[in-house]
């Protein structure tokens, strides 16, 4: 396949400008990447939020309790010592916060590294996993 | 991603429209469609459910020899362990 159009609602999304498509689509990548700066600006970094629908995602990922007890919104988001698994949750908040309806996973190639790496969050997320 | 991750997103994420690009399999047959790529070509779109009922399908394939993988590879890891 060399050609093709995307259209979301109807609308051709190559016409439509790419910073107005990028405000309309939440994108999670496995990497989880976090700002320098507090948990307010990772959480929201639109700026858009209330700060009880931050801290209600926060909630929803089981994060709340360890960003309170280190000070809150207002902390640095260094402080809070997320594990690779706990970035992966912060990142859903993050998108939580976002109004957009549409999510982008792109989990990346599963290398064996990766699943090492999987499994051993597995293993030390276990509290967290009501599925496990 | 972390199974909580799966489950998350399924409960915070229900109206929402989910284009995930998977490689573990089992995280997206509970999707509505799967689009199939083969380096860079779609090879199969449709339900995951008629996908894996067509034994002759290449998501079958994939799918089950992905599995076939998982197995060793957690085999591997209990005898090292």
């Amino acid at each position: 396949m060399t050609g093709g159009t995307i259209t979301i609602d109807g609308l051709d999304i190559s016409k439509i400008p790419r910073k107005e498509i990028r405000n309309r689509l939440i994108g999670v990548p496995q990497d989880s990447y976090l700002l320098a700066g507090t948990v307010r600006l990772n959480a929201d970094p639109k700026q858009s939020a209330t700060d009880a629908s931050i801290i209600d995602a926060l909630k929803s990922v089981q994060l709340w309790d360890n960003v309170k007890e280190k000070g809150g919104l207002d902390t640095d988001i260094e402080k809070i010592f997320l594990s690779h698994g706990q970035k992966q949750l912060f990142c859903l908040a993050r998108a939580m916060s976002n109004p957009s309806k549409i999510l982008i996973l792109d989990e990346s190639t599963s290398s064996v590294d990766a699943k090492t790496d999987e499994l051993m969050q597995r293993v030390s997320n276990r509290s967290l996993c009501p599925l496990s | 991603m972390l199974l909580i991750c799966q489950q998350i997103i399924r409960e915070k994420f229900s109206s929402h429209t989910i284009i995930a690009v998977a490689h573990k399999l089992d995280t997206i047959l509970d999707f509505d469609k799967v689009a199939l790529l083969d380096e860079g070509r779609l090879v199969e779109f449709d339900s995951p459910y008629e996908l894996l009922s067509d034994t002759s399908s290449a998501f079958y394939k994939l799918y089950f020899s992905s599995h076939t993988e998982e197995d060793d590879f957690d085999d591997h890891i209990t005898l090292s362990g």
